[in-house]
């Protein structure tokens, strides 16, 4: 591949392109426009406080019998009167089946499910262990608010079981120090059971601690929310533009490149299909990035969203890779669908039949976690769907990419597969144009 | 001289449809050479196997003794310019000159001086360097082709129609501009459908027909080949088997029929006399009697038995 040719071929595919007033507007002016809206609408306000939170609990037994019932609610109701952080925490028990419970869940109606194992009143009995499984609600634009929901429930039961330990130690040495004072017993352990003593009389009383309510940094005010929700909203239309961009300009500049026939010239002129592929997919990603820089200095420099890394970290590193990966994701099927129609007019048609669907029903424009169950199901297997909230995890909520390492690889296989298919079928249709 | 082209054996076929059944032909360094045929007759073909962009089934083409589908090189001494232009609509002209150029190892800088040098033999005004292509009208659209050509100030110009959607006045300026070329050493490859480019430009013309040469040589050689030195008109205003039969047995020959004309071929002019008086004889009258020297279309009709006007 000769450098010069590449270069021109680039330069001319970018030169077509940016001075295209419709790609001005579609992939500069409407993002803005929609992200700047979006934010206007709803990000939440400055002024809103954010400890207003309500959270919603509900236990349920993993066996309806009596006591396992009983055991459910004497916990619910130790979890209801818990003193603790100034929320609004709404506890109740679920009298439905854990699936029910779990579909809630989903849905938003609740923030977080505790099932109560069937054999968790034998385990306390047993060695004072208290067992629970607690299904906590994530990947919504309130991250602080699961943060919180996390923090009170581990705390929860952090203290219960501490407290249950202690209270069992006072019981029963309280009842057996008498019976030691009356032993015979040797000198050595006569001072033993004098600090025995002293502790079993401390135990219960000995906190002395004053409460200072620490809350996460980030939760003091809905105004330290507010920049990280930009965020989200930020790379949301970053992948809207990516699936524009990308199935449907690819798609376009591809179809169109054979409708011409431009390449009929380019090759007199010594230039390889090879080249003109490789230029063509090298525009696109210099295409791509520049709607891309824009929205995000917009939202971050103009809307004010804030990310919670850096621009020299490993978790920028990784964001970059997932969005290069949606993006190249994007054009390969935008290189796809431009070779397997005939016409600019059917190609158009066509993508903006997979475009628009995919990015309703992916969770793009409206939050995944708000879109109705079987709908979730989509967004939660679409490879672009998968990119665009493991880039929102890393990047807004600061969480790691593991949960999303199955997932991701899928993605980078389709694309590679994607990518190999692409490749054959624009030499195929290369050659065939040729003799047309 | 050398050889700029050697065309041998050349073959080629679309979807089982024989496009070239075994061309040869020989292009020498400072010719033009003019590839005469109707459409389908394969010249466009075999322009594309001769500017690379084509790989002849069985055959081979060589340009300055390579073959320019497999050896990028030479493409870089090769000028095309395809019959449909296939110049990017949303660039200038000289935005397509400059792209071409590049493509082709040649400096904008030196490109800018190719452009300097041919822009007003080429009549590219300011359209060329400020509307985007898709503004042309068609024969600003084939001047810029030419142009783009050049960009690289090629050896070998290989051009496709290049006088089809200019008014007479632009043709005979083209006319010129590439007898220029040639002049100052360049050797020109051209397809046509029209008889006169042939008879003006060609220092060879090679007659095609369903992807065959059927003839080749120069004007007068091959006017000199045909057999006949003149063609002679007979349009009448009725038609009748009487009068065929007539004219017939007069000049020994059938005649070609063209609507309401009587085409004859012969070599005495004087039989234009005997047709008028045997018309007149039985009653009938030509509304048209001419006598032509006989031309590239007649030899063109002779050898294909197409009629191409």
């Amino acid at each position: 591949m000769r450098a010069r040719a590449f270069k021109e071929i680039v330069l001319k595919e970018l030169k077509l392109t940016l001075r295209k007033p419709a790609y001005m507007f579609w992939n500069i002016v409407f993002p803005i426009i929609l992200l700047t809206l979006l934010v206007v609408l709803f990000a939440p306000k400055p002024s809103a406080p954010a400890t207003a939170e309500s959270i919603k609990v509900v236990v349920l037994p993993e066996e309806r019998t009596p006591e396992l019932v009983n055991y459910t609610r004497v916990m619910a109701k130790y979890l209801r009167e818990k003193p603790g952080i100034d929320v609004g925490l709404s506890v109740s028990t679920f009298n439905g089946t854990l699936e029910d419970a779990l579909s809630c869940l989903k849905n938003g109606t609740y923030d977080a499910v505790i099932l109560v194992p069937k054999d968790a009143e034998k385990a306390m009995n047993k060695n004072l262990t208290i067992n629970a499984t607690i299904y906590l609600l994530t990947g919504t634009p309130k991250p602080f608010k699961e943060q919180l929901t996390r923090a009170l429930l581990v705390n929860f039961y952090n203290i219960t079981g501490l407290f249950i330990a202690a209270s069992t130690i006072n019981w029963s040495a309280s009842a057996l120090v008498p019976y030691l004072e009356h032993a015979q017993l040797p000198e050595e352990a006569l001072e033993t059971l004098r600090w025995l003593k002293a502790g079993v009389n401390a135990l219960g009383r000995n906190v002395d601690v004053k409460i200072v309510e620490v809350r996460p940094k980030m939760l003091k005010k809905a105004s330290e929310i507010r920049p990280y929700v930009i965020g989200w909203m930020t790379i949301s239309v970053v992948f809207i533009e990516f699936m524009f961009l990308g199935v449907l300009g690819v798609a376009i500049s591809i179809s169109t490149e054979f409708e011409k026939r431009y390449a009929v010239r380019l090759l007199s002129a010594g230039v390889t299909p090879e080249e003109i592929y490789a230029g063509k997919i090298v525009a696109a990603l210099a295409l791509y990035s520049i709607p891309s820089v824009v929205l995000l200095l917009w939202g971050t420099f103009v809307l004010g969203a804030k990310f919670t890394h850096g621009l020299f970290s490993i978790e920028t590193a990784e964001i970059l890779v997932l969005m290069l990966t949606g993006t190249l994701l994007t054009m390969f099927m935008g290189i796809l669908l431009g070779l397997l129609f005939r016409s600019t007019e059917a190609v158009s048609i066509a993508a903006n039949a997979l475009i628009w669907p995919t990015m309703m029903l992916g969770g793009f424009w409206i939050p995944k976690f708000m879109l109705p169950a079987e709908i979730r199901i989509f967004a939660e297997v679409n490879p672009l769907s998968v990119l665009m909230y493991a880039v929102v995890e890393v990047s807004c909520y600061d969480r790691t990419l593991e949960p999303y390492l199955p997932a991701i690889a899928t993605c980078l296989c389709l694309t590679l597969a994607l990518a190999v298919i692409s490749t054959i079928l624009f030499k195929r249709r290369f050659s065939k144009m040729l003799e047309r | 001289m050398g050889e700029a082209i050697v065309i041998e054996d050349v073959r080629k076929r679309f979807n089982g449809v024989e496009a070239l059944a075994g061309v040869s032909h020989v292009v020498h360094e400072g010719e033009i050479h003019v590839l005469l045929g109707p459409n389908g007759s394969g010249k466009s073909t075999l322009m594309r196997i001769c500017a690379g962009v084509l790989v002849p089934d069985s055959g081979r083409v060589l340009v300055f003794s390579k073959e320019p589908y497999r050896d990028f090189d030479v493409k870089f001494r090769i000028g095309y310019a395809p019959q449909e232009g296939l110049l990017y609509e949303d660039l200038t002209g000289l935005e397509n000159m400059y792209f071409y150029a590049g493509l082709q190892g040649v400096s904008r800088g030196e490109a800018r001086r190719i452009y300097e040098e041919i822009k007003d033999e080429l009549e590219l005004g300011e359209w060329f360097e400020k509307r985007k292509v898709k503004t042309y009208s068609g024969g600003m659209e084939r001047r810029a082709s030419i142009a783009v050509a050049l960009a690289s100030d090629p050896e070998l110009l290989i051009l496709d129609e290049p006088t089809s959607g200019l008014d007479p006045d632009g043709r005979r300026k083209l006319w010129d501009f590439l007898l220029r070329l040639k002049r100052k050493g360049k050797t020109l490859l051209i397809a046509t459908h029209l008889f006169e480019d042939a008879e003006v430009l060609s220092d060879e013309v090679v007659i095609m027909h369903k992807g065959r040469i059927v003839a080749k040589g120069s004007v007068d050689k091959l006017l000199s080949q045909a057999g006949y030195g003149y063609s002679i008109d007979v349009e009448v205003a009725r038609k009748s088997e009487e009068l065929k039969v007539t004219l017939e047995k007069i000049a020994g020959i059938k005649p070609v029929e063209i609507g309401y004309i009587y085409r004859f071929y012969a070599n005495e002019p004087r039989l234009v006399e005997e047709l008028r008086d045997a018309i007149e004889r039985i009653g009938q009258k030509a509304l048209r009697l001419e006598l032509r020297r006989i031309s590239l279309a007649d030899v063109y009709f002779l050898k294909t038995g197409v009629m191409l006007e």
